[in-house]
């Protein structure tokens, strides 16, 4: 074992802190929910694509720079540090770009991860329908195919929903069952489309903050190259399942993100030391070991999978340890902050520009995406403790 | 940056793992119960595979091996709720006298010699057979106290495989005192609270191992238990809650080799987190089990009771949360993941 940082890894993580030192916005950006914040959310995407930070563990081909899993948890540490904006990119980059690179032929790769890398398109994720949300299978939209003379193309009908900033993205990837015929798993196919084509109705979903940060996504005869289709046709839950793996594992949520936040919530409970009981004092403690036993187990994990180990079905710890930690956290956070904590950003009082409150409404979400934390449970005890299925 | 065993250390553990669970079988462990058989045998099999002096250097006759490895080993010896005081002897007490230069190490290799400790945190000795010497930590003093001046009186453990003392010394051979003695019962503590960390661990796996089996096989309303959600998320917590105790105990573990101030703090966090888990997996084994779990008969509870003894060994969770506490929540306390892998070198202890 291992446990000191190579000379080229501190090297690594020193550029990375001078880049972002020098680009960072000074002041946090509007939420990337609404209209103005996403369109500089995007612009900050383009400056990080400027210097190359954009995604770093993709290959150079595909504009990233071909880092190693150590050295993304590094660049994530340092970009936490710097408090450097929300990646509004992330489904695209997180989620469908490692898809593309596993199941996309080279025309797809070519056309469409340039352009996810450099921000000039943001992604959308279309999965859940309102009959089909944990129970994925469910789904009822569909992709039509028309021959039209090597010309095929898919004509998309029905609905998704819970689809993050679909009213402010450009493109969307979901799965719509290719044969009719078809039940459940069988029959599915995962699908790019432009949520400005025709036929295509995006309604926006206000969230809990206000914000339209959700949107409902309604096909009605739209018509998209049969070319944009991933993998083969029926292979799409395959794919999908690919994908949550993705989004289950390392890269959504790294363990700088809620290490900076036990560091920000001990940092308020320092602030409010005198007033704040031992419970609450201890509950802050245990936060904090706890975001440091999430970076251990990564940086753990990290190294079986660099050795060329895989992450299996123990991704779903992963999942249900970080969501629960950070509704731990936010939580306490509003217990310290008392009688404040109902107070929006920019009130005059709130605490911290309301950055808790937004903190603690976001952490409800965690449980519930990426697969729920009670299909996370089942998947645990099924595939990794070997229970029957119910 | 690799936070890997080597294939040493895993090739260690895996002899480790089949010789212990050939050995401590669940039938061999309540044979035990009720004999208050004092030797079993099994140290002299531990001790022919070069455990005793596992980390003593191997100038000392010893394997000097990782204190990593030796967390693997521990470990292993909690999966089986193994009776041998392996992380007494050979965990706490060979390092300390190694360091001292003391002519007993070579005979705790060889066998020849066994050596308990006692420490200030630990109101009892356990395992004690005629011969054995006792090192005893106290505030300003380390001593060796030989089998023959040795006096001391039965406590009675709910842990029918702990057999527990109060010790006196008639006579002692002081090693150390003072800044030296405080010194070397600090790393006694961390290291006897990082290998525990460790069984701790093992114990757990075990519970939920047993608890998985016996929710395969035990069927209500037409199915099988373990088909039932509420067994499942059950066992996936407290299957998760293990898992993020394992590197925490594991970067403990490497740390030992450190002579920092942040080997205490990390044995500390190891010890609240696989005190937790270990009590956590405990109450989930008992819960799915059902009544058959709360018997004498079923073999569960020699492993609750031990992670019930060992829970409060080597600083309780009170003493190492308040170490904790100290740290982490002092002024200008430096945080974040700065100081999970805080520039560090490993510099193995010669």
């Amino acid at each position: 074992m291992d446990l000191a940082y190579t000379s080229g890894q501190r090297e690594f993580r020193e550029e990375v802190r001078a880049w972002l030192a020098e680009h960072v916005p000074p002041e946090p950006l509007p939420s990337l929910d609404t209209a103005e914040g996403f369109e500089l959310h995007r612009e900050w995407e383009r400056t990080l694509n400027s210097g190359n930070w954009g995604m770093v563990t993709w290959p150079v081909e595909y504009g990233g720079r071909g880092c190693d899993l150590i050295e993304w948890l590094i660049f994530e540490e340092e970009y936490y540090r710097a408090e450097a904006p929300l990646r509004v990119s992330q489904n695209g980059i997180f989620l469908l770009g490692p898809t593309l690179m596993e199941f996309g032929d080279d025309e797809q790769k070519s056309r469409f991860l340039p352009p996810m890398a450099a921000g000039d398109e943001i992604w959308a994720q279309a999965w859940s329908e309102p009959n089909a949300g944990s129970d994925m299978a469910a789904i009822r939209a569909s992709a039509t195919r028309v021959a039209d003379g090597g010309r095929d193309h898919y004509v998309l009908e029905g609905q998704k929903i819970w689809s993050s900033r679909a009213v402010f993205a450009d493109w969307g990837f979901g799965i719509f069952r290719t044969d009719s015929e078809s039940k459940r798993h069988r029959g599915l196919s995962f699908i790019l489309f432009p949520l400005d084509a025709d036929g295509i109705t995006v309604r926006p979903i206000r969230q809990l903050d206000g914000d339209p940060g959700f949107a409902e996504i309604f096909f009605d005869g739209a018509r998209v190259p049969a070319t944009n289709r991933l993998g083969e046709e029926g292979q799409g839950w395959q794919i999908a399942m690919a994908t949550a793996g993705f989004e289950r594992g390392l890269m959504l949520r790294s363990p700088a993100r809620f290490q900076k936040t036990a560091e920000r919530l001990v940092a308020l409970y320092r602030q409010e030391a005198g007033s704040v009981s031992p419970e609450i004092r201890s509950r802050v403690l245990q936060a904090y070991l706890d975001a440091e036993a999430y970076c251990l187990n990564t940086y753990y994990t990290a190294s079986r999978i660099m050795a060329g180990g895989t992450i299996g079905s123990e991704a779903s710890c992963n999942k249900i340890f970080w969501s629960e930690l950070d509704r731990n956290m936010h939580r306490t956070a509003l217990a310290i902050i008392g009688a404040r904590a109902e107070l929006r950003g920019g009130t005059q009082d709130s605490v911290d520009d309301g950055r808790w409150l937004d903190g603690y409404m976001f952490s409800l979400a965690g449980p519930i995406y990426a697969g729920t934390n009670e299909i996370q449970r089942n998947i645990i005890a099924e595939r990794c403790l070997g229970m029957p299925k119910g | 940056m690799d936070f890997r065993f080597g294939s040493d250390e895993m090739d260690l553990r895996d002899g480790a793992r089949e010789f212990l669970r050939g050995r401590y079988t669940a039938e061999s462990l309540r044979a035990l119960v009720g004999r208050r058989a004092e030797d079993t045998g099994g140290w002299a099999e531990l001790v022919e595979m070069g455990f005793a002096g596992f980390l003593v250097p191997e100038s000392r006759g010893g394997l000097g091996m990782s204190t990593e490895a030796f967390a693997l080993v521990a470990e292993e010896a909690g999966y089986v709720a193994c009776p041998e005081p392996l992380v007494d002897v050979a965990g706490v007490v060979a390092p300390v006298l190694a360091d001292l230069e003391h002519e007993a190490v070579a005979q705790i290799a060889a066998g020849e010699l066994r050596v308990l400790s006692a420490h200030v945190q630990n109101p009892y000795v356990s395992q004690i057979v005629d011969s054995d010497a006792v090192l005893q930590f106290m505030d300003n003093e380390v001593r060796l106290i030989r089998g023959e001046n040795l006096r001391r009186e039965t406590a009675d453990s709910i842990d029918p495989l702990r057999r527990l003392y109060r010790i006196d010394a008639l006579d002692s051979e002081t090693l150390a005192t003072g800044q030296r003695a405080q010194a070397l019962a600090a790393q006694a503590l961390f290291r006897g609270a990082v290998y525990t960390s460790a069984e701790l661990l093992g114990l757990a796996a075990a519970m939920i191992d047993m608890t998985i089996k016996y929710a395969l096989e035990r069927r209500q309303f037409g199915a099988a238990i373990g088909s039932f959600q509420a067994v499942k998320h059950a066992l996936a917590t407290a299957f998760t809650k293990l898992e993020f105790a394992r590197p925490v105990v594991y970067r403990a573990a490497a740390s030992l080799a450190q002579d920092d101030e942040r080997a205490k703090l990390r044995a500390a966090h190891a010890k609240v987190a696989a005190s937790d888990a270990g009590m956590h997996a405990a109450e989930t084994a008992i819960q799915i089990h059902g009544a058959i779990g709360y018997t004498f008969e079923a073999d569960l509870h020699l492993w609750m009771k031990r992670v019930w003894a060992l829970a409060g060994l080597w600083g309780d969770r009170n003493h190492h949360l308040r170490i904790l506490d100290r740290t982490i929540l002092a002024e200008g306390a430096e945080l974040g993941p700065a100081a999970t892998f805080n520039m560090e070198r490993t510099r193995k202890r010669s």
